[in-house]
């Protein structure tokens, strides 16, 4: 059955996002100032985001000497549509902007799109360190890519649908993070790797000097950065109608459940962020592929045979 | 009306990206186009109202084509491109063979009798599709699937050049490997 | 025109600093790190991030001619000051951020038409040339010669690749590239000029910018602090780093009792040793052993002995071509952390005896 809302949610879903991404950069911004010692105020930290973003836009842009201009400038772009596109699906309250009978598989396929956007943006800069880190990004994506896609396949065999609603009305009762942890630990790794964000951050990495973002400057660095920060809002915004019951909850209407709980998500990625180091690609591929994904291949195994003992399909 | 300007911009646009493949010089350029002219078919498969078999060609050629690019840089290390270089390889014999493939296809299109739908698509079509791929067709997937992966499984093994035995000692009895860069596990 | 005049000044109010110095500048370069960070301005990761370019010191032709090369990169509006003594830091920062906000004087300098990107850390063409070609790695030619054997000079500087052995034996693209001395978390004045395949380096041959005669030397406690520092800081580590460069900083201009210093190096070391995740990135081949990580435990341990007073010795600064040796054959993330584990020092310095100790 097809819930999704009215067509004019689709031009806030983008405020939304926004919103809540200032949020989370404000936030990561007050715990890296304490892990460091030196405490950043709140009104500092809250005003912080807007003030770099005029900062990227009064300044200049920078064009590639014998760069491509073109693949730099599609990857830029590419980045924040993608986490736009991934976040049509996602259920504010119980419903979502576009609620596709394939939502899973939608969402997966449009946040691969990071993938071709950080390679070409690495790519295009024609400079070495950026395209070290264009292609950092790829090894990673293939360590994270299998693990997520067996998180989200646990998920919708939990609900037997891939609808993102079916998802959501199917933990009425037990949110599927308490029968699938697993798949839920493997997502939210890969929720800040496909952001190559915070211990998943080498493709733009201090050692390469920004990495696949070295090399940009002005309006150009700014839609990169925003659409990385879209990227692990909406990402984390998924694991709530996945995993922890979207919009069900006592009290508060359903929209309200699922804003706190994807603040709390982000909450926990942003606290547990500046304890952990950056986690090198050869050690996670081998982790990731040795350990994560047989993890998951097991977790789904179970999640489907108690499916098919409680007389499912 | 709608829907026939759509498709035509789609079938345009993956013909045309598809001939642009071998008009540009930058390879990471032709590999974008590629993926291009891939997502436009996808477009077109989503118009069929396959929903689940459009979106799963975007995630699976995004990623190929992400991977073929990694392939590039392993063996063209410029960024960016930077040496103009022709995409063309065998000419003659190409020329022929697309020459016969497309008279074919295209003779056969024109001459046979297209079929007449016979009863109403599936109320819903990728659960009709999940049925027919593991009932009827099932033997076929999963023999398609288990060649798949020993192809895999066997070229990695036949192009590492330190096997396991190398790694881990001739008992295999090494704690962890000796592996100059560590992997996360150490085996 | 005034909300023009307003949206600039509200950007410049919090600039991102790229800070340039050469070999022997480290006292001044914490002295400016320490004030950037009081103002809660972050350090640019790169040319293109940046908005303030501080040089410090007085550069030597060679660095100079990378910092012209540096600050054609800076987007505008964009500052570039010069410090050489630690009593201007403040109150050139503060010019510069007046610099920033004067929107007729960055009319004036900015560049037309967009920047060319230049490469981090990579010369601009004429430079390179006249470098490689004085460390000895092509033999001389007139100018225009090819960079290395087979290679092509292309538009923008970066040499057309050339085919190379990997490890595994298959014939792959090479790239000649120099590193430095315009990183973050690199040693001050260093340059590596390596040979790259994919990310693993195949060819190092370091060397420092500008042959310094004289070269001040920072405390051995401090030094071990700043390495430290940058291995924690590349290792994404940044709380831990900023808390080794704030006890760095303490024990080069005070303001801080031996007693706290001490409480905060036990503490610092007690999170590098307990954690079990940075043991598990930064652990390198061979049973479990690991010399980044034994080295960074031994610089906070002789930081300490060294404020305690207990006399340690200097810590053991590598040589060039034993880290060029080390270099040779490792991934790229691996090889920033042993240059900044290294922490080379020029060869005459090492002869020096070592006569200062402890907090100044």
């Amino acid at each position: 059955m097809n819930v999704a809302l009215p067509l004019g949610w689709a031009v806030l879903l983008p405020v939304l996002l926004l919103a809540v991404a200032w949020a989370a950069v404000a936030a990561d911004v007050v715990v890296a100032g304490r892990a460091a010692g030196r405490p950043v105020p709140w009104t500092t930290a809250a005003a912080l985001p807007g003030r770099e973003a005029l900062r990227l836009l009064v300044g200049q842009r920078r064009r590639a000497v014998a760069g491509d201009e073109l693949l730099r400038g599609v990857g830029g772009a590419v980045l924040p549509i993608a986490a736009l596109l991934a976040a049509a699906v996602l259920p504010l309250g119980l419903r979502p902007v576009a609620d596709l009978g394939v939502g899973i598989v939608w969402f997966n396929a449009m946040e691969v799109f990071a993938w071709a956007a950080v390679w070409l943006v690495g790519w295009g800069a024609n400079s070495t360190m950026s395209l070290i880190g264009g292609y950092r990004f790829v090894a990673q994506g293939l360590g994270w890519e299998l693990p997520h896609m067996f998180a989200l396949i646990t998920a919708a065999i939990g609900a037997q649908s891939l609808r993102v609603s079916d998802v959501v009305a199917a933990q009425q009762g037990l949110w599927f993070v308490v029968i699938m942890p697993v798949a839920f630990v493997a997502f939210l790794l890969s929720v800040a790797a496909m952001a190559f964000w915070g211990p998943f951050g080498a493709p733009v990495g201090r050692d390469l000097a920004g990495g696949a973002a070295a090399e940009l400057g002005g309006v150009d660095r700014l839609v990169v950065l925003t659409g990385r920060w879209l990227l692990l809002v909406a990402a984390a915004a998924m694991a709530v109608p996945l995993f922890l019951g979207g919009g069900h909850g006592p009290w508060l209407p359903a929209w309200a459940w699922v804003l706190v709980k994807t603040l709390a998500v982000l909450a926990a990625l942003v606290g547990l962020r500046h304890r952990i180091p950056t986690i090198r690609m050869e050690r996670w591929t081998e982790f990731s592929l040795v350990v994560l994904t047989p993890a998951t291949i097991a977790q789904a195994l179970v999640v489907t045979l108690v499916v098919l003992g409680e007389g499912g399909v | 009306m709608i829907t026939l300007a759509l498709f035509v911009v789609l079938a345009a646009t993956a013909i045309v990206a598809g001939a642009l493949v071998f008009r540009v010089d930058s390879m990471a350029r032709a590999t974008f186009l590629l993926l291009l002219s891939f997502l436009a078919v996808a477009g077109l498969v989503l118009m069929t109202g396959l929903q689940y078999l459009g979106v799963v060609i975007v995630l699976m050629m995004v990623i190929e084509m992400v991977v073929m690019a990694v392939f590039m840089i392993m063996y063209m290390m410029n960024p960016a491109g930077l040496m103009t270089m022709t995409m063309f390889h065998n000419t003659r014999g190409a020329v022929a063979i697309a020459a016969t493939v497309f008279v074919a296809l295209a003779a056969g299109a024109l001459v046979v009798d297209w079929p007449v739908r016979g009863g109403v698509p599936a109320p819903d079509l990728t659960m009709a599709l999940g049925e027919s791929l593991m009932s009827g067709q099932m033997l076929t997937m999963m023999t398609l699937g288990v060649t798949l992966f020993a192809t895999i499984v066997g070229s990695v093994v036949l192009a590492t050049g330190r096997g396991r035995y190398d790694r881990l000692g001739d008992d295999l009895g090494a704690a962890e490997s000796d592996d100059r860069d560590r992997g996360g596990v150490g085996r | 025109m005034d909300l023009r005049r307003a949206l600039l000044r509200a950007a410049a109010a919090r600039p991102h600093v790229l800070i340039i110095g050469g070999l022997g500048t480290d006292r001044l370069r914490a002295r400016v790190e320490q004030e950037v960070a009081r103002r809660g301005w972050p350090v640019a990761s790169a040319p293109a991030d940046a908005d303030v370019v501080v040089v410090i010191g007085r550069p030597g032709p060679e660095l100079r001619a990378v910092i012209d090369g540096v600050w054609t990169g800076v987007p505008a509006p964009r500052s570039q000051i010069w410090i050489t003594d630690e009593d201007e830091v403040s109150s050139a920062l503060d010019d510069s951020v007046q610099e920033l906000a004067d929107l007729a004087a960055q009319r004036a300098h900015a560049p037309r038409s967009g920047l060319p990107a230049i490469h981090t850390g990579v010369f601009p063409p004429e430079q390179g040339h006249d470098i490689s070609e004085q460390s000895g790695h092509d033999e001389p030619g007139e100018h225009g010669h090819h960079h290395h054997d087979g290679g092509m000079e292309l538009p923008g500087g970066l040499a057309m690749a050339d085919l190379g052995e990997d490890r595994d034996g298959l014939a792959l693209d090479q790239l000649h590239v120099p590193l430095g001395p315009v990183l973050p978390e690199w040693p001050s004045g260093l340059v590596v000029d390596i040979v790259l395949q994919g990310d693993v380096i195949q060819e190092a041959r370091s060397r420092f910018l500008d042959d310094v005669a004289a070269v001040e030397r920072q405390p051995d406690a401090a030094r071990a602090l700043d390495s430290a520092a940058r291995v924690l800081a590349l290792s994404g580590w940044e709380g831990p780093a900023a808390r080794a460069r704030g006890l760095r900083d303490v024990l080069l201009f005070g303001g801080g009792e031996t007693v706290r210093i001490l409480e905060e190096l036990d503490d610092l070391r007690r999170r590098v040793r307990r954690s079990r995740l940075l043991r598990w990135v930064l652990r390198s081949a061979g049973a479990g052993r690991s010399e980044v990580l034994e080295a960074l435990d031994d610089k906070l341990l002789s930081a300490r002995a060294a404020v305690a007073g207990a006399g340690a010795e200097a810590p053991v600064a590598t040589d060039l071509p034993s880290l060029d040796a080390r270099l040779v054959g490792v991934e790229f993330a691996a090889a920033r952390l042993i240059v900044a584990v290294a922490d080379p020092l020029p060869q005459p310095a090492l002869a020096r005896p070592t006569d200062q100790g402890g907090a100044s």
